[in-house]
C-alpha cells in the first residue's frame, strides 16, 4: 500500500527529521484550514451583516408602526397593528428571530413606561415567551443566563421555578441573572436569596441588582438592616449600599456597630453610610471609634464630618489637620472644618499659625471651594 | 567505531538546539490552548452584558486617566479631546506636560481655557518638580487636569506625577497619541469590579494605526498598514496579545501589561513608588514589583487581560525609530530579569516565579542568542564542513511552516474576537505578510534584540529616539505613509 512506502522511507530517517516531517504536515494543513476558515467566516459574516441589516430596517419600521397603532381608537389602527404582528410572525429564521428580540428588548429598557407596555404586549403575541423559555433549557449557560434577562425584561412570572433554581447556582454570571430575576418575580420576599448568600458577590454583581432595584417601581423594599450582620461581606456591603439609597434611618444602631467591623471595606462603607443619613447623629459615634479606624477609614471620616451641620468637633479636626497621618486625612479635615462651620479663614484657623506650605494650600483650596460649593 | 570530539560537540549542540526549538514550539501550542479558552470564555461572559448598566450606575469606580506628554504640540488636541469623549460615568483626564519644548502646553491652555489652581498636591512619589496645575474655566471641560512639570528625561517621572494628582482609586496610563475606543474604561474596569481576588492590573489589546483612517482624534477605519515595517510589528502585536498575553492571564502568570494602555489599582502603585525611572522596561517592571509586594505581603492578587482592541498608536516607522524601540525594549527585558533574579525559580512566587519568568528567561531572553548561534553553526558547516542538505532545508521548513501557522492563527483568533478590518483582502494582506515575517521581520528582531543584550550588559546608553510625530494627517510628501483625513465627524 502507499503509506506502506512512505514508512519505509521514513524508517530510514532519525527521528528528529521525522518529527520534522509530521510538524511540517501539520502546520501546512493547519495554516491552510486557518485560511478558508478565515475567509468562509469573512463571507458567513457578510452575509449575515447584510441579512441583519435587512431585517433591522424592516422589524424597526414594523415595530414604529405598531407603537403608533396600538391602543389607538377605531377598527383601522387596531386592524393595523394586527397586521404588524401578522408580519412580524412570517420571521422564522435565527437571525431575524435575534433581531426582532434584540428590538423589542431595547425599546423595553430605554423608553417610556407606555413604551415598555407596547413591547411586553408584542413579546406576548409573537411567541417570543418560548423562545425566551427554550433557552432555559439550552446546555449553554449563557444561553441560560440570556433567556432569563429576557424574561426578567418581560415580567414573565409564570414559570418562576425554572429561574430561581440558579439562585444559588455556582456559574457567577448566571447567579446575578437569576437573583435579579428573583428580584423582580418574587413579590412577598425580593431579597429572600440574601438569607442564603453564601457565595462571594463582587461589585459588579452588587450593581447589577440596584440597577435592577432601580429601573423596577414595584418592589417592596425590605428593612435592609437584618443583612448587616451576614457572614457574607457582599451582603452587608450591598445592604449598606441600599440603607442608604432608601435612606433607612431605623439602621442607624446596626450601622454603628459595624464601625468597628474588622472588614476595612465594611468600616468605611459604614462610616461614609452614617455621615449620608444622619451626620449630626452620627458624629459623636464616629468620634468615638476613630483611633480603631484604617488610614482609608480615617479619611472617610472625615468626609461624614463634613457633612454635620452642627459641628461639635472643631478642635479635633483641626487636630488631625494638623498631626494627621496621612495627607488625606488632612485634607478632608480641613475640608470638615470648612464645610461644616463656615467662619472666616482665620475663625476656621482658630490658634493655629505658621502653616507650611501644603497646609497653605490646603487651606486655600477647601476654604474657597466650600464656600463656593 | 571512535567519533572525533568535534562529533559529539556538533551532534550534541545539534540536538540541543532541535529539542529547544521543539519545546519552545511546544509551549506556544500550548499557550494557544490556554489563550483560545480564556477568549472563549471572555466572549461568552460578555455576549449578552449589556455596558449601559455600568455606565448608568452611581456606583461605578472612579477612575483617572494619566497621559504624559512631550512635544506633541501637533496633535495633543485632538487627542486630548479624543480621551475626554470616554464612555464613562466618573473619570478624570490628567494631562502630564513633561517640560515640552514646543507649543505643546501652549495650545492645550488657550484650546481647554486653562488656568491655574491651587490644589493642594502630595509628592506621595517623588518626580521632577511640578510648576503648576491647571483646570479649565470652561464647564466643558471639567475632566480635565494638566500638570505642567519639569522635564524628568522619562516618561515614568511624567507618569508618577500623574498619579499624585490622580483623585480616583484606580488609573489608566495610556500615550497622549494613541486612540483609545471610546468603551475602553468600560471594559478594562470590569474585571476590578467582577473578580474574587483583588485586581492590581488589566491590560487589552494594542494596535497600529499606521494607514487607519482617523478624523480629529477618532479613529473612524482600521486598516492593515501600507509599509511592511510597521505591518510586521502588527503581526507581532496580535501574536504576542492574543497569543501570549491571554494565556498568562489565564494562568494569572502575566509579566507585563504594556505602557501604552494600562490600568491599575491606584493604591497598588502608590504602595510599591509608582514606575522607576532608571528603567528601560518601565511597564514590566513596575508590574513585577507590584506582584512581587503583593506576594511578599501574602496578599492574594489578579492581574488581567481583555482580548479586545482598545487602543491604536502609531507605531516605529522607520528603520532607525524601530531599532531604537526593540534595543531598549530588549534592555528592559535583561533589567527587569536581573532586578528581580531572586523571584525566578522561586516557589514562594508562584507560577510568576516558577513559569513565567524561566519562560521570559530561557524562550524570550536566550532564544535570539541560541538562534544567533544556529546560524553561525550553519554558516561555518557550509564553508567547512560537509551538510546533509535534504535534512537542513527539511528543519528550516520545519521552523518556518510552525511559524507562519502559529502567526495566521493568531489572526484567525483576532477575527473571532472582532473584525476589525472593512475587507477580507486587508487580513488577507496581513496573512500573506506572515510568509514573509522569518525572513525579513525576525532576524531584524533578533540582531536588535541581542544589540540591546549587549548594551545592557556593557553599559551602552541608547536613548528613546526623537518620534517625530506625523500625526493622523494627511501626508504632504508624495510617496509617504498617507493617513486620510475624514471630513465626517465619525466615532467607531
Amino acid at each position: 500500500m502507499w503509506y506502506e512506502s512512505i514508512f519505509d522511507v521514513l524508517s530510514g530517517y532519525p527521528t528528529i527529521i521525522i518529527i520534522a516531517l509530521v510538524v511540517i504536515v501539520l502546520s501546512i494543513l493547519t495554516t491552510v484550514f486557518v485560511y478558508l476558515d478565515i475567509l468562509f467566516s469573512r463571507l458567513r459574516a457578510e452575509q449575515v451583516k447584510d441579512r441583519t441589516d435587512k431585517d433591522r430596517k424592516f422589524v424597526s419600521d414594523n415595530i414604529n408602526n405598531y407603537s403608533l397603532m396600538i391602543g389607538g381608537i377605531g377598527t383601522a389602527a387596531r386592524d393595523g397593528a394586527r397586521g404588524v404582528v401578522t408580519e412580524l410572525r412570517k420571521i422564522k429564521d435565527v437571525i431575524g428571530r435575534k433581531v426582532l428580540m434584540d428590538q423589542i428588548m431595547y425599546l423595553s429598557r430605554n423608553f417610556s413606561r407606555n413604551t415598555y407596555n407596547k413591547m411586553h404586549g408584542l413579546y406576548r403575541k409573537l411567541g417570543l415567551k418560548r423562545t425566551s423559555q427554550n433557552k432555559l433549557k439550552d446546555s449553554a449557560w449563557e444561553k441560560k443566563a440570556a433567556g432569563i434577562r429576557e424574561l426578567r425584561e418581560m415580567n414573565v412570572t409564570t414559570t418562576p421555578q425554572e429561574i430561581l433554581q440558579y439562585v444559588h447556582s455556582p456559574n457567577d454570571d448566571l447567579r446575578i441573572e437569576a437573583q435579579a430575576a428573583y428580584i423582580r418575580l418574587n413579590k412577598e420576599n425580593p431579597f429572600g436569596f440574601l438569607d442564603e448568600a453564601t457565595e462571594f458577590m463582587p461589585e459588579w454583581h452588587q450593581i447589577i441588582l440596584f440597577d435592577e432595584i432601580n429601573r423596577y417601581d414595584n418592589i417592596q423594599i425590605p428593612s435592609f438592616k437584618q443583612w448587616l450582620s451576614s457572614d457574607n461581606i457582599g451582603v452587608v456591603l450591598f445592604s449598606i449600599k441600599m440603607i442608604v439609597h432608601y435612606k433607612q434611618k431605623d439602621a442607624f444602631p446596626e450601622l454603628v456597630k459595624l464601625l468597628s467591623s474588622e472588614e476595612e471595606k465594611v468600616q468605611r462603607r459604614a462610616i461614609s453610610a452614617l455621615g449620608n443619613l444622619d451626620a449630626d447623629m452620627a458624629q459623636a459615634h464616629l468620634y468615638e471609634y476613630y483611633s480603631d479606624y484604617s488610614v482609608h477609614g480615617k479619611a472617610e471620616a472625615m468626609i461624614a464630618f463634613s457633612k454635620v451641620t452642627q459641628p461639635e468637633y472643631r478642635d479635633f479636626l483641626r487636630s488631625e489637620f494638623v498631626n494627621g497621618e496621612d495627607y488625606m486625612i488632612r485634607k478632608n479635615a480641613f475640608c470638615a472644618l470648612a464645610k461644616s462651620t463656615k467662619g472666616t479663614r482665620d475663625e476656621l484657623l482658630g490658634k493655629l499659625n505658621n502653616l507650611d506650605n501644603q497646609q497653605n494650600r490646603i487651606v486655600n483650596y477647601c476654604y474657597v471651594n466650600n464656600y463656593n460649593a | 567505531m571512535v567519533y572525533s570530539p568535534k562529533y559529539y560537540i556538533s551532534y550534541v549542540y545539534e540536538y540541543l538546539v532541535f529539542y529547544y526549538a521543539s519545546i519552545l514550539m511546544l509551549l506556544y501550542l500550548i499557550l494557544l490552548v490556554l489563550s483560545v479558552y480564556e477568549i472563549l470564555k471572555y466572549i461568552k461572559r460578555n455576549s449578552y452584558i449589556d455596558k449601559d448598566v455600568l455606565l448608568n450606575s452611581p456606583y461605578a469606580p472612579g477612575i483617572s486617566v494619566i497621559a504624559p506628554a512631550f512635544n506633541e504640540g501637533e496633535t495633543i488636541i485632538d487627542n486630548v479631546r479624543s480621551l475626554l469623549s470616554l464612555n464613562y460615568p466618573l473619570f478624570e483626564v490628567v494631562i502630564v506636560n513633561d517640560g515640552s519644548t514646543d507649543d505643546t502646553f501652549e495650545k492645550l491652555v488657550k484650546e481647554y481655557e486653562l488656568e491655574v489652581i491651587e490644589l493642594p498636591y502630595e509628592e506621595k512619589i517623588e518626580t521632577e518638580p511640578v510648576r503648576n496645575i491647571y483646570k479649565s474655566k470652561n464647564p466643558l471641560y471639567f475632566r480635565l487636569t494638566v500638570v505642567d512639570k519639569e522635564n524628568g528625561g522619562a516618561k515614568a517621572d511624567a507618569s508618577n506625577a500623574g498619579v499624585n494628582v490622580a483623585e480616583h482609586p484606580v488609573v489608566l496610563f495610556t500615550d497622549v497619541d494613541c486612540i483609545l475606543h471610546k468603551d475602553t474604561l468600560l471594559k478594562m474596569v470590569k474585571p476590578f469590579i467582577e473578580e474574587k481576588e483583588k485586581v492590581i492590573a488589566t491590560g487589552a489589546v494594542i494596535r497600529l494605526a499606521n494607514s487607519s483612517k482617523v478624523d480629529r482624534g477618532f479613529l473612524t477605519q482600521v486598516k492593515v498598514p501600507k509599509r511592511f515595517l510597521p505591518r510586521f510589528q502588527e503581526l507581532e502585536y496580535i501574536r504576542s496579545f492574543l497569543l501570549g498575553r491571554m494565556a498568562w492571564s489565564r494562568m494569572n502568570a502575566l509579566m507585563l501589561v504594556s505602557g501604552a494602555l494600562s490600568m491599575f489599582d491606584k493604591q497598588t502603585v502608590l504602595d510599591v513608588g509608582g514606575y522607576d525611572k532608571k528603567s528601560f522596561g518601565e511597564d514590566m517592571e513596575l508590574l513585577m514589583r507590584m506582584c512581587r509586594c503583593r506576594i511578599d505581603k501574602k496578599k492574594p492578587y489578579r492581574v488581567r487581560y481583555i482580548p479586545e482592541s482598545l487602543c491604536w498608536t502609531e507605531g516605529p516607522y522607520n528603520l532607525s525609530l524601530f531599532e531604537k524601540q526593540r534595543t531598549r525594549w530588549a534592555k528592559g527585558l535583561s533589567q527587569t530579569l536581573w532586578k528581580h533574579k531572586k523571584m525566578m525559580f522561586n516557589p514562594k512566587y508562584g507560577r510568576l516565579g516558577m513559569l513565567a519568568m524561566p519562560f521570559w528567561l530561557l524562550f524570550e531572553w536566550l532564544a535570539p542568542i541560541i538562534e544567533l548561534t544556529g546560524i553561525i553553526y550553519f554558516i561555518f558547516l557550509i564553508l567547512f564542513a560537509s551538510i546533509n542538505w535534504s535534512f537542513a532545508i527539511i528543519l528550516m521548513v520545519f521552523v518556518y511552516t510552525f511559524s507562519v501557522m502559529i502567526t495566521v492563527t493568531s489572526v484567525l483568533i483576532d477575527e473571532t474576537v472582532h473584525k476589525q478590518y472593512a475587507s477580507k483582502a486587508e487580513v488577507f494582506k496581513l496573512c500573506a505578510t506572515a510568509f514573509l515575517e522569518p525572513f525579513i521581520y525576525h532576524p531584524l528582531t533578533m540582531l536588535l534584540t541581542i544589540r540591546g543584550n549587549y548594551f545592557f550588559f556593557f553599559g551602552k546608553k541608547s536613548g528613546w529616539g526623537n518620534m517625530f510625530r506625523r500625526g493622523f494627517q494627511k501626508s504632504r510628501k508624495e510617496g509617504d505613509e498617507s493617513y486620510t483625513r475624514d471630513s465626517k465627524y465619525a466615532n467607531e
